[in-house]
């Protein structure tokens, strides 16, 4: 077990730049998931800290040593592939000793941690097959048990779970997140998926533009995204985000949607520095928050009517478009809600946790 | 189930498809016919081919010519037979074409797999190096071999054939190679294996239907090669290319065909050989990369 430290961590493949000063500091245990869209570096970082790539500037630090000019073998660092990268000529027992055995590993010990890496991951009865006779969730496994038996301080994951049918995904997500729980290794996952983020990680990283937009707890950034990339990037569906102004009138102050004459109250926000009268901003509201007006509870409140426009059912609720001025609006409706497509309804915002953006600098304000 | 797969194909013998298999059987035709006339002139007696038909069978079968090419034919003034020159090509065909494969393996392994400054333009001259016909290459090798002391010996052709056959090779795995994925590299790194160990254990074994192409085409090359051989060895040290042309050009006493049949058979069947044994692999290696998995 380890911590990890990335200090000003810059990568430029020739003029363009991937990597801008990233630093991040990572627990010994923790479990922090990198997300960000496709592009966005995030396999790059990931072979940095392994060492396969080199950095242009910036320091690596494993239990606070510069790890920079150590080789990747000498890390302590053991990483699992998207595509696997199982050894196609070998079988899965020598898949997943191949890295002890070039390690000299005593012969003996070997074959007793085979033993309780293939119990853990319950592929006993795969040892003697080559990769080519897996299933893809059977390889997803000995890609995990080659990185496991090595029992290194620190584990990397490069999007582990994208070339898996859905069903798949969640049950192998639920074993990754027990086995860091029995381990207790810290952990570095990378993917761009924002729901696996959410449930696996301690702490979210999200990347973009080459920085980091932001991190903190998986919670943290869904109720308090820090600026609009991150607003839009994490939940699904994504956080409505309505531009418009702010104005005070008659002693409260008010957010006006851009082209409409709707005043919805936003005094209870707390805004981090005092806002200028009548500033461009963006207003923010999860789906959730969108619904019929008897299930709102609580003082912040808004009523409007609206015409639904699409439905569209997943059994638990009703996620529906609303026309709002210009804008689209989506909203969660309990499932028994009934509504018809085109009918104007009462629709009611639970304004406790929204979000109000700067529209110049997409910070939150 | 493959019963009813097969009447489904059977049924399916359209127009087309016999107008395809009666081409292709004219050139199996085509291809075997030499051959045909070639065997069955080496085991003829010279009187019987003489008066005999061209194309008939022989009427009595005799292996003279055989043993003849093989211990006592006249090549120059030395009269032994083939098989020194039979074993010499094994000693130069062998070492060269393992040589001239390995040396291809890992410039195609560090190409794709350890991309370098450069890689790129080393991987284009190489590939002009195919390119290059044989005569310009002549002169100057043979004053660089000269210099080597390497003039007129077998350790000589090997390495002008490996020289030679280097770019081809390199061409053979690098277009392999190119198709397997980096992360394999990347996971074996991180498992501890160095440069070595992750080509050897790794990414030869999987290249193996490569090795085979590239066995075969270096083999076929450097056993049938003429000019190199005539350029570059003399006397009892010449390939048996060389010594068979020899054979069948001496211009002294009566024509033998018989013994000219035998000798072109003998030095042709090692190719043979290869084809047959690995050929399974041949086609399989030339389609390689082109289907993922
Ligand atoms: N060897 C390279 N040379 C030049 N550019 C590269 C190289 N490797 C990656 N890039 C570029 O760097 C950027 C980041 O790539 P990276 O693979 O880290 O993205 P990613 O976040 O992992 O994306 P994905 O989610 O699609 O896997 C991309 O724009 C890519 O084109
Ligand atoms: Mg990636």
């Amino acid at each position: 077990m380890a911590s990890l430290e990335i200090r000003a961590l810059t990568k430029k493949f020739g003029d363009v730049t991937v990597l801008d000063h990233i630093g991040l500091v990572i627990q010994d245990g923790e479990f922090l998931v990198l997300v960000g869209p496709s592009g966005c570096g995030k396999s790059t970082l990931l072979n940095i800290i392994a060492g396969l790539e080199s950095e242009t500037c910036g320091e690596i630090l494993i239990d606070g040593r510069a790890v920079n000019d150590v080789h990747p073998k000498d890390r302590d660092i053991a990483m699992v592939f998207q595509s696997y990268a199982l050894y196609p000529n070998m079988t899965v027992r020598k898949n997943i000793t191949f890295g002890l055995k070039v390690r000299n590993t005593p012969g003996p010990k070997i074959e007793e941690m085979l033993a309780a890496v293939s119990d853990l991951l319950k592929i006993g009865s795969l040892l003697d097959r080559k990769p080519a006779q897996l299933s893809g969730g059977q390889r997803q496994r000995v890609a995990m048990g080659r990185a496991l038996v090595r029992d290194p301080s620190i584990f990397l994951f490069d999007e582990p779970l994208s070339n898996l049918d859905a069903k798949l995904r969640v049950e192998m997500r639920t074993e990754i997140k027990k086995l860091h729980h029995r381990l207790g290794t810290t952990i570095v996952y990378v993917t761009h998926d924002q729901t696996e983020a959410m449930n696996l990680a301690t702490r979210i990283a999200v990347l973009h533009q080459g920085r980091i937009q932001q991190l903190g707890a998986p919670q943290h950034l869904y109720d308090h995204p820090d600026n609009l990339f991150v607003a839009g990037f994490i939940g699904s569906p994504a956080m409505n985000l309505l531009p418009g102004s702010l104005s005070s009138s008659d002693g409260g102050l008010y957010f006006r949607p851009g082209d409409g004459e709707d005043l919805i109250r936003v005094d209870h926000y707390p805004f981090r520095e005092a806002p200028a009268d009548g500033a461009p901003v963006v207003f923010g509201i999860r789906p959730e928050c969108v619904t019929l007006p008897r299930e709102v509870e609580g003082q912040a409140r808004f009523e409007v009517e609206l015409v639904a426009e699409a439905v569209e059912t997943n059994g638990f609720d009703k996620h529906v478009a609303f026309a709002y001025g210009a804008s689209e609006l989506i909203g969660r409706l309990p499932a028994k809600a009934g509504l018809v497509a085109g009918q104007p309804m009462r629709v009611g915002f639970d304004l406790s946790g929204i979000s109000i953006f700067d529209r110049r600098s997409e910070r939150r304000l | 189930m493959s019963a009813i797969l097969h009447d489904r194909f059977i049924n399916r013998m359209t127009l087309g498809r016999w107008v395809l298999f009666a081409v292709l059987g004219l050139f199996v035709l085509y291809y075997l016919t030499p051959f045909y006339v070639m065997t069955i002139t080496s085991l003829k007696s010279l009187d019987e081919i003489r008066d005999g038909a061209f194309m008939g069978l022989p009427q009595s079968v005799t292996f003279d010519a055989w043993g003849k090419a093989w211990n006592t034919a006249c090549v120059g003034i030395q009269c032994d037979g083939l098989k020194g020159y039979f074993w010499n090509s094994v000693r130069m065909a062998i070492p060269a074409v393992l040589i001239s494969t390995l040396i291809g393996a890992i410039n195609g392994y560090a190409l794709t797999k350890w991309r370098f400054p450069g890689a790129n333009l080393i991987f284009a001259l190489m590939l002009f190096g195919c390119f290059i016909p044989f005569q310009v290459v002549i002169m100057p090798m043979a004053r660089l071999l000269g210099l080597m002391g390497l003039a007129g010996s077998i350790p000589g052709l090997v390495l002008v054939h490996v020289v030679y056959g280097i770019g081809f090779t390199t061409l053979f795995f690098r277009n392999f190679f190119i198709t397997v994925p980096d992360e394999l590299v990347k996971a074996a790194t991180m498992d501890g294996a160095g440069f070595m160990t992750i080509f050897w254990r790794i990414l030869l074994p999987i290249s193996l239907p490569t090795v085979v192409v590239t066995v075969i085409w270096q083999f076929t090359q450097i056993w049938n090669d003429f000019l190199f051989g005539v350029s570059f060895s003399a006397g009892g040290g010449q390939p048996i290319t060389v010594a068979l042309n020899n054979i069948v050009n001496s211009s002294t006493g009566v024509k033998e065909y018989n013994l000219d049949m035998a000798a072109a058979i003998i030095a042709g069947l090692p190719t043979l050989l290869v084809y047959v044994v690995a050929g399974r692999y041949f086609v399989r290696g030339l389609t390689a990369g082109s289907v993922k998995g």
